[in-house]
């Protein structure tokens, strides 16, 4: 066929114009299709004839697909959520978002639960020291500046500060206590003991996010954790270390978290500088 | 620049590894051509742009598909006559390009008579005198290697009216070959 032979056969030059202006050329297009995918020559050639002007417009476009990284696993998952694309990446550069974050908090209470089936109070004191205090290290985590890769994002991010507050909260909560409460349940002893520690939790997460702007994340995070062991390991010297979370000492932490919580509704504006001074 | 040398199979080898030039070098050598053919074919500039610059990102999220075992052209052609077909699916304002108007019989243009005279069998003729019905199914089929399902939605009739149209055709251009 001599049209499949591309050094011996080209377009002329008329026919190529008629082409890319669109006349119909009812019988001659089909030739100039099946010889423009054969021959490399014409197709520039073509491209001589042609405004290049929309298809390097469309080139934009496609550069930006390309240049646009892909969405993470985390950011995907949130997003059917009903949250933005724009607040997945801040909820997605959550410390308590990456695997190493839920690697440590898994393990840290894997090895809890496993001394608490073998070394019987001691184990259980344990536990009740980690499970409350994972969730607050890891909303520490995600307002420390230092710990907390997307902070320059964060800082600056025209954003209001308590919502990306509430959001990043929300988000560290949802990853570790589910493991926490299901270590809980998988203890020997009542089955209260395995929620039992999640109003301390919250005491724990409020009084964070309420002394975070006046300490900084790592003092208030390390000083509640203090308070909370010496409390448990206290317990645990005189009688039981279940009686810190015994039902007055529900009602004392409940308190303490309502009040908190009060006292953080009312400093709503201190947010606002949150993580930006440091 | 060294992009020059690479033939485009080897272009889309290095889209696989990640590599934005060879795309744009890919972008330079086919998106003209393809573009008009798609412009043939479909009368909406916007829709023409839209398709074009799905069928690149297609090609760059594909590219490790690409086999290699045919001409990187014709892939490309596949990839937009697709496009355009499943953006037809969305829409029902959709304009047919010159290629696939079914017109009254026309004319030839002069440029058309000169070309048709290199070929030895009388292919024109034949072309020339099956209506423009049949033709517009003989060059989806035959020549954009579409499916009898992807030319009726290309053309908006049904998939049997393509079918006894694709077949009249083929009897009539055996006839005129004969």
């Amino acid at each position: 066929m001599s049209l499949s032979t591309p050094s011996a056969w080209h377009l002329d030059e008329s026919t190529l114009r008629a082409y890319a202006d669109g006349h119909p050329l009812s019988v001659a297009g089909p030739s100039v299709e099946a010889h423009l995918v054969e021959c490399p020559d014409c197709r520039v050639r073509l491209g001589d004839v042609m405004s290049h002007e929309p298809v390097d417009r469309a080139w934009a476009a496609i550069r930006a697909h390309v240049e646009t990284p892909r969405r993470s696993l985390a950011e995907r998952l949130v997003g059917w959520f009903g949250v933005s694309a724009e607040s997945a990446r801040l909820l997605a550069a959550v410390p308590a978002f990456r695997g190493a974050w839920l690697l440590g908090v898994l393990t840290v209470s894997l090895f809890a639960g496993i001394a608490a089936l073998f070394a019987g109070d001691s184990g259980l004191t344990l536990f009740l020291i980690v499970a409350p205090l994972a969730p607050v290290a890891g909303v520490a985590a995600s307002f420390g500046g230092d710990a907390d890769p997307a902070h320059e994002l964060v800082t600056v991010t025209p954003y209001s500060a308590t919502r990306l507050l509430l959001l990043r909260t929300g988000g560290v909560l949802a990853t570790s206590t589910p493991v926490m409460v299901l270590v809980g349940l998988l203890m020997p002893g009542p089955a209260w003991l395995g929620v039992a520690w999640l109003t301390p939790a919250a005491a724990g997460v409020v009084l964070t996010l309420l002394l975070t702007p006046l300490l900084g994340s790592t003092p208030t995070a390390a000083t509640l954790g203090a308070i909370w062991s010496l409390a448990v390991v206290s317990a645990n010297r005189v009688s039981d270390p279940a009686t810190v979370v015994e039902p007055a000492m529900q009602l004392v932490m409940a308190a303490v978290a309502l009040t908190a919580l009060a006292a953080l509704a009312l400093r709503q504006s201190s947010f606002e500088h949150l993580g930006r001074q440091s | 620049m060294a992009a020059c040398d690479l033939t485009d199979t080897d272009l889309l080898r290095a889209m696989a590894g990640r590599d934005e030039g060879a795309l744009r070098e890919l972008y330079e050598r086919h998106a003209l051509w393809i573009s008009a053919r798609l412009a043939r074919r479909c009368a909406d500039a916007d829709a023409v742009s839209d398709v074009l610059q799905d069928t690149f990102i297609a090609a760059w999220d594909g590219a490790h598909r690409f086999r290699g075992d045919g001409e990187v052209p014709a892939w490309l052609w596949g990839i937009a006559i697709r496009r355009l077909i499943s953006r037809l699916r969305k829409r029902a304002d959709f304009r047919l390009g010159p290629a696939l108007q079914e017109r009254d019989g026309e004319d030839i243009s002069a440029e058309e008579r000169v070309l048709l005279r290199l070929e030895n069998v009388d292919v024109g003729g034949a072309l020339a005198r099956i209506s423009p019905e049949l033709r517009a199914v003989l060059q989806l089929t035959v020549l954009d290697g579409l499916n009898t399902r992807e030319a009726a939605v290309l053309l908006g009739i049904p998939r049997g009216t393509v079918k006894s149209r694709l077949q009249r055709a083929r009897a009539t251009m055996r006839e005129e070959l004969a």
